[in-house]
Order: structure tokens, then C-alpha cells, then sequence
């Protein structure tokens, strides 16, 4: 198995991995905060693709998944508990990201489509306003959990300060390896072709006699999941947990990173959150602070226009070389994966 | 208390029949051509923002209502034109990519060209006194008016779906659109149009809304989830339905936020609605549940 998965396209990612991990020794820290913060937004975008473009469900509430996790290590590092033990705090964080997916997955099974779509965004949105009427003072409302500063790992004699800078960076780029193995085993399991056939028609899955509620709750629950360690990876970049994580415009914008990138593969979402990362950087420093924004907005309009399937897509039509780079896995369809006919409505009739 | 819950429940429906306005649109163009257009909110900010451009320099609060129903419907076809008609047919979700980037796009642009502060409108029309049933009630002419206004539109929209030529062609594309196509509808044609009045109502519930909020750049941003949460809780297509959704999370706010907070106001509202859509999954008076005979 594990041979299979590195001769498939074996030469680019390897020879862009070995480039990220030699990054820190050539370049300043600033550049290892934004690809840090980029990786993790790499690691949400795989969170999330997972459920939209493998499994075909479309969700407005990612926030839910990334922001509550971290708030889960606010609260227990900083405002109730006063756990430092890092591994502990990211052990609960995925523990809260799995059940929370479970539990939107659970209630989320018994709409589809559109409706799904906007049961998820309710549920952003009612986080969101929880958070911010912060009861009893455990999530302390707009004033956001600030100082989370987990313990250094110490083994020995060494002490190895894992969450924060370099340390940091080299911790996040491990979690995407680990999350970009663990979702291509997933998706060569019986389970991952049970979510690519609910992607490519429910309908008939559930005639061949397949029950596919419980299977999209367990893809709801991997989702939180991944979204959890990048929800805590950037709780550690920042040492600050704010409502702005539970808001729903996150969960739209990596609705957005995920299809600029290319969804229903592996290296559109990575693509993707690296290409907003470093729009927003460098566009304000180019056209000045806030104006970056059309920047952007003319990025989503062009990829949208003339680049169908993302970034990824366009790649893959290059000459050989780069082609592989994006070969793997295949591009998404419309909103809930339907006919044109129907992709919004219920499945045909 | 009996004066302050009735003056809230006056509130709570003309504020639900503006949003109902915005929805109306967004409800239309989804069901029409499967895009979820979230550049709705946009149209609701321009039509604030030149209702109170012109008001601020010819002075005419009415005249600015007109104008920014032209403005949003010229700059609709423009739109339509160059984004949505080419991606609606190919993937709704590239659509969605396209229309996002139009509103950042136009949240940008208004906070540079009229600042990120909140422009306040002077409400019309002054104050009138309900005196009757033992209620004693100062309330402000324009919320009637506004209320007045709204039901008018929405009417005049739902007698246009039902009795008129190109509105039975639209409901008969939003069942379903190719084989709409097939019995000779040019859904191409009735989409434009549609699209276009849905953007012209936005600009109007823009410019109404003014006075009620206030206008400033995230007004749309802010408001177009709930909308959209409406049109789904209503119904895909559906006007009475978008109207009993809207009138339902505005009211459930209006009146709960005398009681509470407003954000457990707020998260019961949506509550309410999660309620709706879990019992309903197709909305209140979704035109598919109406095809299932349910």
C-alpha cells in the first residue's frame, strides 16, 4: 500500500516537500508564519474537501469544526482548566472536532443538498452568537482567549518548543503529511469508496441496498477531525482563540479556497489555501492595506471564468511534467453532485 | 407592556417584509438557475447607498427609492450578462466562487468611496399616534409606509408569477428547467428578466431599509445569510413561503429581544428555523413539496 502511494506521482511532491522542509534554514520568520499559516489552512481545506469534493455534501458551517476545537483549548488552557500539557490539549481538541462532526453529521442526515447546506450555516451562525454571549465567562465573548501558550515537549535533556515558530511550522507540515497519507488510505478504503459513490449518486447506493446515513456521519466525523488539528494548529500560530474562527464567512471561505484550488483532489485545496494566503500578503503590500480585496475578489472571478475545475484543473492540462503534479483524484461537480436538471432541488424524481 | 409588544410586532413585520423583499430575488434566481447568488446582499447595500446619496443631494428620500431601483437594475444586467449567465449553466458552485468575488469586490469599493462609517437616513414622514383598543402608541409613519410598500411589491410579484406570461413560464423553468426548455420556454430570456427584478427589489428593500438601520458597507454581507436561510426555510420559488419565513425569524426577534439579550434573541430566531427545516425539509412552501403531494 504504502509503495503504491508513492510511485503513483511520486518526483513533484516529494521534491515540493523536501523544499518545505528545508524553508526554515533559508528563509526568514515572517516567510515561515505565512507558509505555516498557509499549511494550515491547507490542512482545513483537506478537512473540508474530504466531506464536499470526495463525498459530495456541501456545508456553510465548517467554522463549527475548526473554531469550537479551538475554543475547546482556550477554555481548558486558559479560562477554566489550566492544562499546558500540549499533548493533551490537541487530544481533546480532535476528540471535540470528531464528536462535533459526528453530531452535525447526525442532524445534518436528515436533509440533503441545499437544505443541508443551510442547516450547517444555522448552526455557524448559533455557534458563533454562543460564543459571543460567552456564558459564565468560559469563552470570555468578543474579547477573544488571548496567551495560549502550550508547554514545550521536554525528552530528557532536550526541551523541543514545538508551538511556536520553526518549532511550530515543522509540527503543521507534519500534521499535512500525516492528513494527506491518512485521507488517500481513507479514500482506497471500502469506506472512501462508499463516500466517493454517495458524491456520485445516493440514490443508487441506497438501492444497491447500502444504508448511507451512517457513512456520512463518519465522513462528517473525519471531517471535524482534520478541521480540529487545523483549528488548534492556528490557535498555536496566533495564541489567541477570537469568535472570528466560529464565523461563518470562515466556513464559506474555505468553501471558496476549496474550489479556486480544485475540489475532489488532493492538491487543489493545498494549492488553493497557499494562493489566498500569499494574495492577501502580497497584494497589500502591493496596492495598499485594503484594497488587497480586489485583488482577490478579481482572482475568484477569473478562476471562476476561465480556469473550470481550479487551479488544479488548469495544471493538469499543462505538458507532462506539471500535469503529474496535479493528477491525482478527480475534479467535483455542481452542488450536491446531481444532473444539471436537479443540482439544486432533490435528486430526480 | 402591551404598547411596547405591539410596537415591537409593527416592527417585527415591517422588517421581515423587507427582508422578504431581499429574499424574493435570491429565492427566484436559486430556483431558476440553481446559483446561489451572494451577491444578493451587494444590491441591498448599493440601493442604501444611493437612496442616501441622492437623498443627501437633491434631498428627495422617495426620488432616492426610485433611483436605486435603476441603479441596481442596470448594474443587475451588467452582471448577469458578463457572470452569472456564463457559469450558471456550467457549475453553480463556480458561480458561487465568481459572485463572492463581486461582493468583496463591492464591499471594497463602498468603503472607499463612502467610508467605512454608518450613514444615517432621517426617518420620513414623522410620527402618528395609534390610540385605539386602550393602546397609546407614538409610532413613525414611514414604518407603515414601508410596510405598505412591501406588501404591494410582494403582491404585485406573486400576482406576476401566477397570471402573467413570462411569471408562469418562471415557475414552470423552476420545476424544471429542461424540460421547461423542451415546451418552448427560453429559459434563457425569463432568467434574465427574473434576475433582473430580483435586483431591481433588492435596491428598493436597500433604500427602505435606510432609515430602519442605517446604512453602511456590511449591511449585505451581514444580512445575506439570514436571507438565505429564509429562502430555503420558505421555499425555493416560493413567495408566500419566503413571506411567513421572513415575517416568522423577524417577529420571533423583535419580540423575544424585549424579554432577552439580543444575541439568545438571535440564536432562538435561528433555532426557530433549524426547527422548520428539520420538520419541513423542503421549506414551508417549497414548490417541490408541492410536486410530491406532500
Amino acid at each position: 500500500m504504502m509503495r503504491t502511494l508513492l510511485s503513483r506521482s511520486r518526483g513533484v511532491p516529494l521534491m515540493v516537500l523536501a523544499l518545505l522542509v528545508a524553508l526554515p534554514f533559508v528563509s526568514g520568520p515572517y516567510l515561515v508564519y505565512l507558509v505555516t499559516l498557509a499549511l494550515t489552512f491547507s490542512i482545513f481545506a483537506l478537512g473540508y474537501d474530504l466531506l464536499f469534493g470526495h463525498t459530495g455534501i456541501v456545508s456553510f458551517g465548517h467554522s463549527v469544526l475548526y473554531g469550537l476545537p479551538a475554543y475547546a483549548i482556550g477554555i481548558l488552557s486558559q479560562t477554566v482548566f489550566d492544562v499546558k500539557n500540549p499533548v493533551a490539549l490537541i487530544g481533546v481538541a480532535l476528540l471535540a472536532g470528531v464528536l462535533l462532526g459526528a453530531a452535525m453529521g447526525w442532524l445534518c442526515s436528515y436533509t440533503r443538498g441545499i437544505y443541508l447546506a443551510i442547516v450547517t450555516f444555522a448552526l455557524a451562525h448559533v455557534s458563533e452568537l454562543f460564543i459571543f454571549s460567552d456564558p459564565r465567562g468560559i469563552t470570555q465573548g468578543e474579547n477573544s482567549i488571548t496567551r495560549i501558550r502550550p508547554s514545550a515537549i521536554v525528552v530528557g535533556d532536550f526541551t523541543v518548543d514545538l508551538f511556536s515558530g520553526v518549532g511550530l511550522y515543522y509540527l503543521t507540515l507534519a500534521f499535512l503529511v500525516l492528513v494527506l497519507v491518512g485521507l488517500t488510505l481513507l479514500m482506497r478504503s471500502q469506506w472512501g469508496r462508499v463516500f466517493r459513490a454517495i458524491h456520485q449518486n445516493e440514490e443508487r447506493l441506497s438501492s444497491l441496498g447500502y444504508n448511507t446515513r451512517p457513512y456520512k456521519i463518519l465522513a462528517f466525523a473525519f471531517s471535524g477531525g482534520i478541521c480540529a488539528i487545523a483549528g488548534s494548529m492556528v490557535a498555536f500560530l496566533n495564541n489567541v482563540v477570537s469568535p472570528a474562527m466560529v464565523d461563518w464567512q470562515v466556513g464559506a471561505e474555505i468553501l471558496l479556497i476549496t474550489v479556486l484550488g480544485g475540489a475532489g483532489t488532493m492538491t487543489g485545496p493545498i494549492l488553493g489555501s497557499f494562493v489566498v494566503v500569499f494574495t492577501q500578503t502580497y497584494a497589500t503590500s502591493l496596492v495598499g492595506q485594503g484594497n488587497w480585496v480586489y485583488v482577490l475578489g478579481a482572482l475568484y472571478i477569473l478562476v471562476a471564468l476561465f480556469l473550470p475545475g481550479g487551479i488544479v484543473n488548469a495544471l493538469s492540462r499543462l505538458p507532462p511534467l506539471y500535469g503529474r503534479f496535479a493528477g491525482l483524484g478527480h475534479r467535483g461537480k455542481g452542488l450536491v453532485g446531481a444532473p444539471p436538471s436537479s443540482r439544486v432541488a432533490d435528486p430526480p424524481r | 407592556m402591551a404598547d411596547v409588544l405591539v410596537a415591537q410586532c409593527l416592527n417585527g413585520i415591517t422588517i421581515g417584509l423587507i427582508f422578504a423583499l431581499v429574499a424574493l430575488g435570491l429565492t427566484i434566481v436559486l430556483g431558476l438557475m440553481g446559483v446561489l447568488n451572494f451577491a444578493h446582499g451587494s444590491f441591498y447595500m448599493l440601493g442604501g447607498y444611493v437612496t442616501y446619496t441622492v437623498f443627501t443631494t437633491v434631498g428627495s428620500f422617495w426620488l432616492g427609492l426610485v433611483a436605486a431601483m435603476l441603479v441596481s437594475g442596470v448594474v443587475g444586467v451588467l452582471l448577469y450578462l458578463t457572470i452569472v449567465r456564463p457559469l450558471s449553466q456550467r457549475s453553480p458552485l463556480e458561480a458561487l466562487l465568481a459572485l463572492v468575488g463581486v461582493s468583496i469586490i463591492f464591499l471594497q469599493l463602498a468603503n472607499t468611496i463612502w467610508g467605512p462609517d454608518p450613514k444615517l437616513l432621517p426617518v420620513p414622514l414623522g410620527h402618528v399616534r395609534i390610540g385605539m383598543f386602550g393602546l397609546d402608541i407614538h409610532y413613525p409613519v414611514y414604518f407603515l409606509a414601508a410596510m405598505g410598500l412591501s406588501t404591494v411589491v410582494l403582491a404585485s410579484m406573486a400576482l406576476l408569477l401566477r397570471h402573467t406570461d413570462i411569471g408562469i413560464r418562471c415557475l414552470a423553468a423552476i420545476h424544471d428547467r429542461q424540460v421547461a426548455s423542451c415546451m418552448g420556454v427560453n429559459v434563457d430570456r425569463v432568467s434574465a428578466v427574473m434576475f433582473t427584478i430580483g435586483m431591481v427589489v433588492a435596491g428598493l428593500a436597500g433604500g427602505l431599509a435606510g432609515p430602519v438601520f442605517s446604512v453602511y458597507p456590511n449591511m449585505g454581507i451581514e444580512l445575506i445569510g439570514m436571507i438565505f436561510v429564509i429562502t430555503i426555510v420558505g421555499g425555493m420559488g416560493s413567495i408566500g413561503g419566503t413571506v411567513i419565513a421572513a415575517t416568522i425569524i423577524a417577529m420571533t426577534k423583535s419580540i423575544s429581544s424585549i424579554y432577552i439579550s439580543g444575541n439568545l434573541a438571535d440564536i432562538l430566531a435561528f433555532v426557530v428555523l433549524l426547527a422548520i427545516l428539520l420538520l419541513r425539509p423542503r421549506g414551508i412552501m417549497g414548490i417541490a413539496s408541492v410536486m410530491d403531494g406532500r
